[in-house]
Formats: C-alpha cells, sequence, structure tokens
C-alpha cells in the first residue's frame, strides 16, 4: 500500500527540502566565518 | 515596510514561524488520506448475468464499517437516473469487498451499451466512487429468455464525507497530495521574498540608504534558495505523477516560467558581482531587480494562466481549485505558507545583519 499510495516521494520531498536549507547553512556558516577572521585580523593591527 | 530592519532582532516572530512549519510538517504527514476506489473486477458485464463485482479499495474500512456498506452502479443521461444497488455484500477485508448484482434484462434503451458509475457508502469512510467504470452491455445470447425486471433501487445516504479527518484522495496523486504542503509553500516564500526586495529597491532608489540595498539584495539570495528547492521538490513529484521528466520538464510553461526566472535572477548577482563602486552597484542593481519582478510575475503567474500546464490555475482557470474545495488540506496549507514565509525572513535577517557587520569593518 506504501509504495502504491508514492508516500516515498513525499518523504524524497521533504529530504530535499532539509538537504539544501543544510547547504545554504554551510556555506551561510563560511561565510560568517571569514566575516570573523576579517575582525580577528583588524584587532591584530 | 521599513519596520522589517527594526524586527530583525526580535525573537517572537523567528518561533512563531518555527511553530507553524512544525504544525504543517505533523499534521501533512498524520492525516490519512480518505477512502476510494483503486479498482473493480469486472469492468463488463451482460444485462440478464449474475456478477460479482470484486471491489479493492484505498484507506476504506468495509470490515468495520459491516452492514452499513451500500454499494450501487449508477448511470446518468438527463431526466434520468438508472441506480442499480447490489443484493449481497461480502467483505473479505478492510480494503475488499465482494459485491453481488443481478442485472436487469432487457435493459431500458438509454441505458444499453453505457459506463456505470460504481458508488459506495458507509457510515465510516462516507460516500466515494469510481466514475465511469462498468460497461452493461445488451445480452444477445438466445438461450436467454427469461426477463430479470429492474430494481429502481432508493439509495439513502446520509454522510457524504468521511467520519474521520482526511485529505483527499485523487488517482494519479495518492499520498503525493501532502507535497501541497511542502513543494507549493517554497514558490510562495519565492514569491513573497522578492515582492519585499522588490519594494525595498525602490526606497533604494528614492532614499539612497544602503541597509535597503543590502536587505533588497539578501532577500533575493533566500529567494532564490527557496526557488531551487521548489524547483528539485517539483520535478521528484512530477516525474512520478505526471510521468517522465524529460517529457514535461521543458514544455510546461509554468516549469519554464520559473527557470527563466531563476536564471534571471542568478544574474542579478553576476551584476552586482561585476560592478567594484558600491554606489553604481547598488544603483544598478536596484533598477535591474525592479524589473526583473516585473518580469518574474509575469513568467510565473500571467503567462502559464494564458496558456496550456499542467499545473493548476492554468488555461484561464483559477488556481487551487481542486484544492479550494477542501478545508482540511487549507488549515495545514496555510500555515504552511506562513511559516515557510517566516523562516525564509529569518534565514534573510541574519544574512543582512552579517552584511551590516561587514560594511561596518570596512568603514
Amino acid at each position: 500500500m506504501r509504495s502504491n499510495g508514492l508516500l516515498f516521494i513525499v518523504i524524497g520531498v521533504l529530504v530535499i527540502i532539509f538537504i539544501g536549507l543544510v547547504l545554504y547553512l554551510l556555506l551561510l556558516d563560511r561565510k560568517l566565518k571569514k566575516l570573523e577572521q576579517s575582525i580577528n585580523t583588524e584587532e591584530h593591527e | 515596510m521599513t519596520g522589517m530592519l527594526r524586527q530583525m532582532n526580535k525573537l517572537w516572530w523567528k518561533l512563531l514561524g518555527a511553530v507553524l512549519v512544525l504544525f504543517s510538517l505533523s499534521a501533512g504527514l498524520l492525516l490519512p488520506t480518505g477512502p476510494g476506489i483503486v479498482s473493480a473486477l469486472p469492468s463488463v458485464a451482460f444485462s440478464g448475468n449474475q456478477i460479482a463485482l470484486d471491489i479493492t479499495g484505498y484507506n476504506t474500512h468495509f470490515i468495520s464499517a459491516d452492514a452499513s456498506t451500500q454499494v450501487w452502479l449508477r448511470h446518468q443521461v438527463p431526466g434520468d437516473t438508472l441506480y442499480l444497488c447490489a443484493q449481497s455484500l461480502h467483505a473479505e477485508g478492510q480494503d475488499h469487498i465482494v459485491a453481488h448484482f443481478a442485472l436487469p434484462h432487457p435493459m431500458p434503451e438509454e441505458h444499453t451499451n453505457k459506463v456505470f458509475d460504481l458508488v459506495v457508502n458507509n457510515n465510516i469512510d462516507g460516500t466515494f466512487a469510481l466514475l465511469n467504470h462498468l460497461t452493461i452491455r445488451a445480452n444477445e445470447n438466445d438461450s436467454l429468455n427469461r426477463s430479470v425486471p429492474i430494481d429502481n433501487c432508493r439509495v439513502e445516504v446520509s454522510n457524504n464525507d468521511p467520519a474521520y479527518l482526511s485529505l483527499p484522495y485523487r488517482i494519479v496523486l495518492y499520498e503525493t497530495i501532502r507535497n501541497l504542503f511542502f513543494h507549493v509553500p517554497m514558490w510562495f516564500v519565492m514569491t513573497v521574498l522578492l515582492l519585499l526586495s522588490f519594494v525595498y529597491s525602490i526606497y533604494f532608489l528614492r532614499k539612497g540608504a544602503f541597509k535597503h540595498d543590502y536587505l533588497a539584495a539578501e532577500l533575493v539570495n533566500v529567494a532564490l534558495l527557496f526557488g531551487i528547492l521548489g524547483f528539485a521538490t517539483g520535478s521528484l513529484w512530477g516525474h512520478y505523477t505526471w510521468g517522465n521528466l524529460g517529457d514535461w520538464l521543458l514544455r510546461d510553461t509554468k516549469v519554464l516560467g520559473a527557470l527563466i526566472a531563476l536564471l534571471m535572477y542568478l544574474a542579478y548577482f553576476v551584476l552586482r558581482g561585476s560592478l567594484q563602486e558600491e554606489e553604481k552597484r547598488a544603483r544598478l542593481g536596484a533598477v535591474y531587480n525592479i524589473f526583473a519582478f516585473v518580469l518574474f510575475i509575469v513568467f510565473i503567474y500571467v503567462l502559464p494562466r494564458m496558456t496550456e500546464s499542467l499545473h493548476p490555475g492554468s488555461g484561464g482557470n483559477p488556481a487551487f481549485n481542486i484544492y479550494d474545495v477542501d478545508d482540511n488540506m487549507r488549515w495545514i496549507f496555510y500555515p504552511a505558507v506562513i511559516g515557510w514565509i517566516l523562516m525564509g525572513l529569518w534565514i534573510t535577517s541574519i544574512r543582512t545583519r552579517m552584511r551590516f557587520i561587514d560594511a561596518r569593518i570596512k568603514e
């Protein structure tokens, strides 16, 4: 019943959204790291 | 509208967004789909014969509903509807029932060689049907000389809706009707964020404050994330329901419009990245953004309505026509849309605040 009810597609859609958000957060994290580094170097000068 | 900058540090709307998304996720996954008929055999019968119709249901409760189940065949012509009721029923499982009919002979002229609807009702599942299913042919077997009178039964039904909360059963879609709560809000978020970005670009051109330019740019950035998510989830959904991806992906007007819109907004960042001078970058970016939004609306919301598209709301139909009937879906769909919009704004506010810090460091 589950396979002919196509429930796995709903799960697939949720997995896509989750992975997309995680990847985006990783990029944002990297951006923040650069920002932190630029503050640190400024303090050292 | 400028209130958005002031609200960026507040917590309440972010939590509200999270709660709404959580609600739509749980309700959207937990609610069962309503009853339906997957198949019924045979699909051809002859007048005067006894037939045993073997019905396979989906999310039905034939055993639990017990004696309340009624099964009948229906054929409608203007001014006259013929009902043929099952004489006995035998439930073999919650989703399996055998209905015995004694078909009349001879059939009235206007109901001969016609396709009948198969309709089922019980006190748990309400009324559901397999439309245009059983063809009843005239029996030309000479040995059949007896006539079977028409028992044009009266069907009495008090409950058309299922007795439990459910999502509508639709062939082709089945359980994927739930994707309405997950795929569609992605596009709503994109649209709302792009609308806000459009507004802040106008603000920037009028007042020249860079904070508005930063906000406009970050709104487009997050809108692109949701656009890509909408595209990816839609591709998966459509591949299993509309058919092979390659057959429709670049032919459906709305999908094409979405693809063009995504590329158009990617070009916005290419444009900004290619300009070194901040004032110039902000001005050109704002002007481009204003035009891009107008085109976005045309590509996604205007053109698909005027042409053919597999999406609802095409060819002049109102969008969401098939879903509008169902109140249960609305109560999950709207919270999902609002919740995801707030989540999008949350990410935008983080990016914008980072941008403000960056600008202060560079000063």
